[in-house]
């Protein structure tokens, strides 16, 4: 039986997408057959990477419960050079589809959060995934943590910035141990040298392997030739030997214990 | 609540359950230089004192079961009653079944739990639950047949089972 992970995070721009695209091609190119979900309404970013041609359905319509997902995914495997497999589903990355789901109501959310149990049941049962992997919005609005819930392991994605990392603190607290969920942290970004001697980060990421120490499975440091390529490239791909790629993969390897 | 007579019954189940023990070391137990079992007769009189501990000890086990299953009720009517006092405060035109992450944050713990273990199923039965839960599946049947009173749960009957599936929001 597959599984479900979100990847999710208390602030943007933390390295979600990046990280979700990459363990992807990490599971397929193990011989995994992985799905790919891009479930951050707000900022979608997976057509980036993919440049899907004349996609005409997108996740938003299987959340409004007009199509199944089964119908809504691209296989992607030729951009792993066919050494894997890799189904993806795109969000609907135009402004007017961006606009409408930020007005979204009661009544869509309870919708939305049995939609998405479903999709997870088709994907994992059906049509037998060993990975799906979600990208989510950042923070704690209903509509990003829709998925957290109804997913079997969520991987919280944190900087070492402080704002960061006490609003990831507070929502651990507040939201995951009330759900009682299996959850993983990862820190990204994590500035080496100077930084790391900064006793108060020190501290702070000191703190949060105490309070959920088995749940810190990776500490990626900031690789400026990451930040560098193109959203296209697929970094483990092109680099299967680079110390980023051999981190992702030990993080891959502990998911896969979870 | 009635836990202080449910803490003595239990007290007298363990005192006669003692003596009871007491009497099956001195009948049966031949490494004790007591033992009637090297005598050529068992003294009947020991066998019918242990068949009377036996019984009461079995009348304070049922009056103990009864008396958890009266709390269990109870505590479930609390709980729902408490739930219910919360939807009239917050609801929002009468917007009835279906769950949310409003909905499931604002459930008792060991409810969202099974709640939680049911919307993965999307329908199942109680022993289904049970298995992801860990718990017993007598447990969450009552809690699965609480969480059909509160409207977000169904009950489907198909080929004499009974399944449970969640309630569409609609
Ligand atoms: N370890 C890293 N080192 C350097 N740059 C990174 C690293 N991880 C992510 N990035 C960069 O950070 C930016 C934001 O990442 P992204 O995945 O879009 O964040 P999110 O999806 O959480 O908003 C991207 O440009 C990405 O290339
Ligand atoms: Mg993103």
């Amino acid at each position: 039986m597959g599984k479900l992970i979100a990847l999710h995070s208390y602030k943007g721009g933390t390295g979600k997408s990046y990280l979700s695209v990459n363990l992807a091609t990490i599971y397929a190119l193990q011989g995994k057959k992985v799905c790919l979900l891009d479930l951050d309404f707000r900022a979608p970013t997976l057509q980036v990477v993919f440049e899907p041609k004349g996609l005409k359905c997108f996740l938003n319509s299987v959340l409004e419960g007009t199509i199944s997902v089964r119908d809504c995914l691209l296989d992607c495997s030729d951009k792993l050079e066919n050494k894997g497999k890799l189904y993806v589903g795109f969000a609907d990355f135009s402004t007017e589809a961006i606009r409408e789901m930020v007005t979204k109501g009661k009544k869509w959310e309870i919708e939305a959060l049995q939609r998405i149990y479903k999709m997870r049941k088709e994907l994992l049962d059906d049509m037998k995934f060993d990975i799906v992997l979600v990208d989510t919005s950042p923070g704690i609005q209903y509509l990003s943590i829709n998925a957290v819930v109804a997913s079997d392991v969520a991987v919280v994605v944190s900087t070492l910035d402080d704002a960061d990392i006490m609003g990831t603190s507070k929502m651990l607290k507040e939201l995951y141990e009330t759900f009682e969920k299996e959850t993983a942290i990862v820190i990204n970004k994590a500035i080496g040298g100077a930084e790391w001697a900064d006793p108060d980060k020190n501290k702070v990421v000191e703190d949060l392997q105490n309070k959920y120490k088995e749940a810190v499975i990776g500490i990626l440091p900031c690789f400026c030739e990451v930040g560098r390529l193109k959203r296209g490239d697929l970094f483990v791909l092109q680099n299967p030997k680079h110390p980023f790629t051999e981190m992702l993969r030990v993080i891959a390897a502990k998911l896969d214990l979870f | 609540m009635k836990r202080r007579p449910l803490i003595a019954t239990h007290r007298k189940v363990f005192i006669t359950m003692g003596r009871y023990l007491c009497l099956v070391i001195e009948v049966f137990d031949t490494k004790t230089e007591r033992s009637l079992m090297s005598k050529t007769e068992i003294d009947t009189n020991a066998l019918s004192k242990m068949e009377k501990e036996f019984s009461s000890m079995r009348i304070y086990l049922e009056q103990v079961l009864t008396l958890q299953k009266e709390i269990l009720e109870k505590l479930a009517k609390e709980t729902e009653k408490r739930i219910d006092e919360e939807e009239d405060g917050s609801s929002e035109g009468g917007l009835s079944g279906g769950i949310s992450v409003a909905v499931l944050l604002k459930l008792p713990d060991h409810l969202r739990k099974t709640m939680i273990a049911l919307s993965k199923l999307i329908e199942g039965r109680a022993d289904e639950v049970a298995n992801i839960t860990g718990r017993a599946r007598a447990i969450e049947s009552g809690y699965l047949n609480q969480l059909v009173r509160l409207g977000y749960v169904k009950k489907v009957r198909r080929k004499h089972q009974i399944y449970f599936a969640v309630e569409s929001g609609a």
